[in-house]
């Protein structure tokens, strides 16, 4: 994992860090989306129980929606619905979605997640090391 | 093989067998092929320690499979003989220290759910051109999640699709059109005056061609 991999995920699970726009110029944004889903997707994981209904992701959204208020012109509903849905085992959901669907909440949703998780320095640590992982499986 | 050779082989496995640790659930494959390596390592070996090492490596993987409790034990040896060949390289630090059990469910690998969720978005990621860096859509977004983020200086996006600052042609006057309707006539005046003048001198050089 090269310095710019890392200061993206740092930035992205940490509230208060400077925005990581020249280490996305730098990476491209073909990496960066395949690190950032990665990320998404593992936060996805690790804060929704397999059994969460369509009712309470719905109830999710909305939170998202009042915590970033800005969130509901970049963000479809039904798109970060379709995600967490497909994150949770409807795969097929996912198959219709493009890469200018799922940009916004790769970097949305991810960052919500995981800066409620507030988690310390050791299981940030741990977290982007699954990330990387994730993003370089075959 | 040589000493430094040895050392270096078996730190190596030892890396492999707390890997094994970490991931218990894919123990089996990763300790067998340690203990490959460590067979060939140690071959040779005629260290008490050596063969204690091994014997519980083997005996792991015979007797009801490997569980965490006989890796441990085999890398607990392994790790006295390095210290007897090459003394410091068998340390037990707190860095290399076995994973707890509630470790251990922490460090388990993500689901294969998950593991398909991401394989299908890498797929999309074909979809991205990064010949052309336009990192506006990401930006959009990190002013959402990173209010701070500063107001970019203009950018366009350059045939070769690299960035460069927006150049401004210099500012132009306005049309002052009072001066224009001015110059309007001015050139008029000009223009008639031009003509009466040749007509005049005209007339004047036929009538001396016609008096001579």
């Amino acid at each position: 994992m090269n310095e710019d991999e890392r200061t993206l995920l740092i930035a992205t699970i940490t509230e208060g860090t400077k925005a990581p726009l020249d280490q996305i110029e730098r990476l491209g944004n073909r990496r960066t989306y395949i690190l950032l889903s990665a990320a998404m997707f593992a936060a996805i994981e690790q804060s929704f129980a397999p059994e969460t209904t369509p009712d309470q992701i719905r109830g999710y959204i909305e939170e998202l929606y009042e915590r970033f208020p800005k969130a509901r012109g970049e963000l479809k509903a039904e798109v970060v619905e379709a995600i967490i849905r497909g994150g949770l085992g409807e795969e097929e959901l996912l198959k219709p979605l493009t890469y200018e669907d799922t940009l916004a909440a790769a970097h949305l949703v991810t960052f919500d997640l995981m800066t409620r998780a507030n988690l310390d320095d050791a299981a940030k640590e741990e977290f982007i090391r699954e990330v990387y992982d994730l993003a370089n499986e075959d | 093989m040589a000493l430094g050779e040895v050392v270096a082989q078996l730190v190596a496995v030892r890396g492999a067998i707390q890997t094994a640790m970490g991931l218990l659930a894919d123990a089996g494959s990763e300790a067998t092929e340690a203990l490959g390596k460590a067979e060939t390592a140690l071959q040779g070996a005629a260290h008490e320690l050596a063969e204690e090492g091994l014997s519980l490596w083997r005996r792991g993987e015979t007797e009801g499979g490997f569980t965490l409790q006989k890796l441990a034990a085999a890398d607990d040896a392994l790790a006295d003989y390095l210290e007897v060949l090459s003394p410091g390289s068998g340390t037990k630090s707190t860095a290399i220290a076995k994973p707890t059990g509630e470790e251990l469910l922490k460090r388990r690998r993500s689901s294969s759910r998950t593991r398909n969720s991401v394989r299908s978005f890498i797929e999309k990621a074909d979809q991205v051109d990064d010949a052309v860096k336009n990192i506006t859509p990401s930006r959009k977004i990190l002013e959402i999640s990173h209010p701070d983020l500063p107001t970019p200086p203009p950018y366009v996006i350059t045939e070769t699709g690299t960035r460069g600052p927006v150049m401004r042609a210099p500012d132009t006057p306005k049309a002052d059109y009072a001066q224009g309707a001015m110059s309007v006539v001015i050139l008029t005046t000009v223009a008639v005056v031009t003509s009466v003048k040749a007509k005049d001198i005209a007339t004047r050089v036929h009538d001396r061609w016609r008096n001579q």
